[in-house]
C-alpha cells in the first residue's frame, strides 16, 4: 500500500501523487477505481464530421468569391451540408430508439426541404410532395410495427397522436389552398383516418391516462 | 412486460430537471464495499429481484405540457463493470444504473428518482439478495418490509399540513470556494476512510454529535483555506436532512429538505465555539416545527396556480436561471447517517459510501459498524479542503485513515 509521508496517510489511487496533497508517492499497484476511457467513438465522429463541414464551407464560399462572384452557389452547398449534418445527428441522438428518431428525422427532412424549396425559388413542391409522401411512409411504417412485428408500441403513443395530425396537415393546407396537389392529399388523410379508427379501436381506454399524464397541471 | 404506470414528480425533484448540467448531473452514487470480489451474473439476477420489489425505480422521465413525470420504462436494467466517472449522466431511459468494479458494487441513480436515503433502500436490498445469491443465506426479505405502495408513496402530499406557519429563511450571500478549476467537467471523487469508534470518541470529547463535529471541522478547514478579507461573507454549508427521521415514512423516493447552515466567521473562535454555535442551528433548524412549516411553505408554493400553467420548458428555463443565480451556500454535506444491515451480512460487507455530484465541493459521509467514509466530489484541481480536514483529524488524535481516490 502506498503512503504518503507528507500527510502521515495511506493512498490508494491511480495516479503517482497524493491525492491530498500533490506530493509524489509510490504507484498503487492495484487501484480500486478503474482506468476510464474519456472520449467515445461517436463524439470522434462528431468532432471529424464539424471539422469537415466548416472546412468544407469554408473552402467553397472562398471559390465561389474567386471564380463566381456573381453566382451565389456556395450557399446552397454550405445548406446541403447543413442539411447532411442535421441527418446525421438525428441518427446519432436518436440511435436507441427508433421510432422517436425516425418522428425527429422526418420533421428534419420536412424543415430542410421546406428551405430548400424557398432557396431555389418557391414551388411548392415540398408541401405538395414531400409533406405527404412522410406523412404517408411514417403512417405505413407505425401500421407495420403495430400489426406485423411484436413492437411495444405504447411506449410512443404520443407519437402516434402527433402523427395522426401530421397526415391531416396535407388536406387542411389543400382546402386552405397552400397545397395545390390533391391526391397525395388524399391518400396521406386517408391514412390518418386508418390510423385514427385504429388507434380508438385498439387504444381508446389509455386516452384518458395518456392525457392525464402529459397535461396534469 | 411490466404493467405501465406513471408518477408525478414529488416536491424535491421537481426543481431537480432544470438545475441539471453537465458539471451537477444530479446524479449521485451509492457503493457498497464487499470483502470479496463481485460476481457479474448473481449481481445481474440480484438486480432483477430488488427491481421487482421496487417497480417506480425502473422508470423514465418524460415531460409533459406543464410538469415532467415519471413513466414504466420497458428497458431493462442490467449490471455492468464501471467504466465511467462516479456520477456522470447516465445513458439510456432508466434514471439509475448499477454496476460494479472488483468488490465494489455502485448504484448511480439521477436525484429525481430517489433521496440518498431512498436509494439506499435499493442498494441494501439489491446487495442482501446478491449475497443470498452467493452465500447461501435468505434474509433479504428482512432488510425492507414496507410494502410496495408506502415505498413509492410521495410523502411530501402525505405530511404537509398546509399549516398557516410559513418559512422563507433569508440568507445572506456566502463565501464562494476559489480554487482553480479542473479543466474538464468530471469531478475527482476522494474518499476518506475512518474508524467510526474514533470519531465518536472524540466527538463526545466535545460533547457533540458526530454530524456536528465534523460539520465544524469542515468549517473551521474552510476558514483555514479562505483569504481573510472574503471571509465578511458567511461559509454557507447546505445540509439535507432526512424527513423520514421525523416523519413516519417508509417511501423510497424523495423525502428530505436543505437546510443552509451559515457560519459568519469571527477571528477568536475556536473548534469549540463552532460546535456551539452548530448545536444551537442544528436544534433550531431540525426541530419538527420548523420541518412541518418548511414542509407546508414548499407545497403551498407548488400549488400556486401561476406557476402550475407555465409550460414545462419554460418552467425548467426560469427555475434554471433563478437557482444559477443563488448564491448562498459554499458547499454541501450529506450525512446518510449509520446503515443497518440484518447481522448476518456484516460478514460480507466491509463498507458502505456515497458521492454526490456538485458544482464545486460535496461532502457525504456514511457509517457502516466501524467504518465511517466520507467522499468529496470536487471540481478543483487542489484539495486543501480536503486536506486540511484530514490533517485536523489526525491531529485530533485519530489512527485509522486511509485516502482512496480516481484521481489521475
Ligand atoms: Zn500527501
Amino acid at each position: 500500500m502506498a503512503k504518503c509521508n507528507k500527510c502521515n496517510v495511506e493512498v490508494d489511487t491511480r495516479g503517482e501523487r497524493c491525492p491530498l496533497c500533490a506530493a509524489k508517492i509510490e504507484k498503487t499497484i492495484d487501484p480500486t477505481y478503474p482506468t476510464i476511457k474519456t472520449t467515445s467513438t461517436w463524439q470522434f465522429i462528431k468532432r471529424i464530421m464539424i471539422i469537415f463541414v466548416l472546412c468544407t464551407s469554408i473552402i467553397v464560399v472562398f471559390l465561389n468569391g474567386f471564380l463566381t462572384p456573381n453566382m451565389k452557389w456556395s450557399v446552397f452547398v454550405i445548406a446541403a451540408l447543413l442539411s447532411m449534418y442535421t441527418v446525421f445527428l438525428g441518427i446519432v441522438k436518436g440511435r436507441k430508439r427508433i421510432l422517436s428518431m425516425m418522428f425527429y428525422m422526418s420533421f428534419a427532412i420536412l424543415a430542410i426541404t421546406f428551405i430548400w424549396d424557398r432557396l431555389i425559388g418557391y414551388k411548392g413542391w415540398s408541401l405538395n410532395y414531400v409533406l405527404p409522401s412522410v406523412a404517408i411512409g411514417y403512417g405505413v411504417f407505425l401500421l407495420i410495427l403495430r400489426f406485423v412485428s411484436h413492437f411495444a408500441i405504447e411506449n410512443y403513443r404520443g407519437y402516434i397522436y402527433l402523427h395522426i395530425l401530421l397526415e391531416f396537415l396535407p388536406l387542411v393546407m389543400y382546402v386552405k389552398n397552400v397545397v395545390t396537389f390533391e391526391p397525395l392529399a388524399l391518400v396521406s388523410a386517408c391514412f390518418g383516418t386508418i390510423n385514427l379508427l385504429v388507434l380508438l379501436l385498439f387504444d381508446f381506454s389509455h386516452l384518458k391516462n395518456d392525457l392525464g399524464m402529459r397535461l396534469h397541471i | 412486460m411490466r404493467e405501465k404506470r406513471w408518477y408525478k414528480l414529488d416536491n424535491s425533484a421537481k426543481i431537480i430537471p432544470s438545475m441539471t448540467n453537465n458539471l451537477n448531473t444530479n446524479v449521485f452514487r451509492l457503493v457498497c464495499s464487499l470483502k470479496e470480489k463481485v460476481e457479474a451474473d448473481k449481481l445481474a439476477i440480484a438486480l432483477k429481484m430488488t427491481c421487482e420489489e421496487f417497480p417506480m425505480f425502473t422508470c423514465k422521465m418524460k415531460s409533459g405540457l406543464f410538469w415532467h413525470y415519471l413513466e414504466t420504462s420497458s428497458s431493462e436494467p442490467f449490471v455492468e463493470e464501471d467504466h465511467v466517472y462516479p456520477c456522470s449522466k447516465l445513458d439510456g431511459d432508466l434514471l439509475f444504473k448499477v454496476t460494479y468494479y472488483k468488490n465494489r458494487i455502485n448504484l448511480d441513480m439521477y436525484h429525481v428518482l430517489a433521496d440518498g436515503n431512498g436509494a439506499l433502500e435499493f442498494l441494501k436490498y439489491l446487495v442482501a439478495c446478491y449475497l443470498d445469491l452467493v452465500y447461501g443465506l435468505s434474509h433479504h426479505d428482512k432488510v425492507n418490509t414496507a410494502s410496495i405502495y408506502a415505498r413509492e408513496s410521495d410523502d411530501f402530499k402525505k405530511f404537509s399540513k398546509f399549516g398557516k406557519k410559513k418559512v422563507y429563511d433569508k440568507y445572506k450571500s456566502a463565501y464562494k470556494l476559489k480554487f482553480p478549476r479542473k479543466e474538464n467537467t468530471v469531478g475527482d471523487v476522494i474518499e476518506v476512510h475512518l474508524s467510526a469508534s474514533e470519531i465518536k470518541r472524540i466527538a463526545h470529547e466535545c460533547d457533540c454529535t458526530v454530524t456536528v463535529y465534523l460539520t465544524a471541522v469542515l468549517i473551521r478547514s474552510i476558514v483555514q483555506c479562505a483569504h481573510v478579507g472574503d471571509l465578511k461573507k458567511p461559509i454557507g454549508i447546505i445540509v439535507p436532512i432526512d424527513l423520514r427521521g421525523i416523519f413516519p415514512s417508509q417511501t423510497v423516493r424523495n423525502f428530505f429538505y436543505t437546510v443552509n447552515i451559515q457560519y459568519e466567521y469571527r477571528e477568536e473562535d475556536t473548534l469549540l465555539d463552532i460546535i456551539k454555535f452548530l448545536k444551537e442551528k442544528f436544534s433550531e433548524k431540525f426541530s419538527k416545527e420548523n420541518l412541518q412549516a418548511l414542509l407546508d411553505s414548499y407545497m403551498s408554493l407548488e400549488k400556486l396556480l401561476l406557476l402550475r400553467i407555465i409550460p414545462n420548458f419554460l418552467k425548467d428555463f426560469i427555475l434554471g436561471i433563478i437557482t444559477g443565480f443563488r448564491n448562498t451556500e459554499t458547499m454541501g454535506f450529506s450525512n446518510l447517517g449509520v446503515v443497518e444491515m440484518p447481522e448476518v451480512y456484516s460478514d460480507y460487507i466491509c463498507a458502505f459510501s456515497g458521492v454526490m455530484s456538485t458544482v464545486d465541493l460535496h461532502l457525504t459521509t456514511m457509517t457502516y459498524n466501524d467504518e465511517l467514509r466520507f467522499s468529496f466530489m470536487s471540481h478543483f484541481v487542489t484539495n486543501e479542503i480536503e486536506r486540511n480536514m484530514v490533517k485536523f483529524l489526525k491531529d485530533a488524535g485519530i489512527e485509522k485513515c486511509k485516502i482512496v481516490s480516481n484521481k489521475e
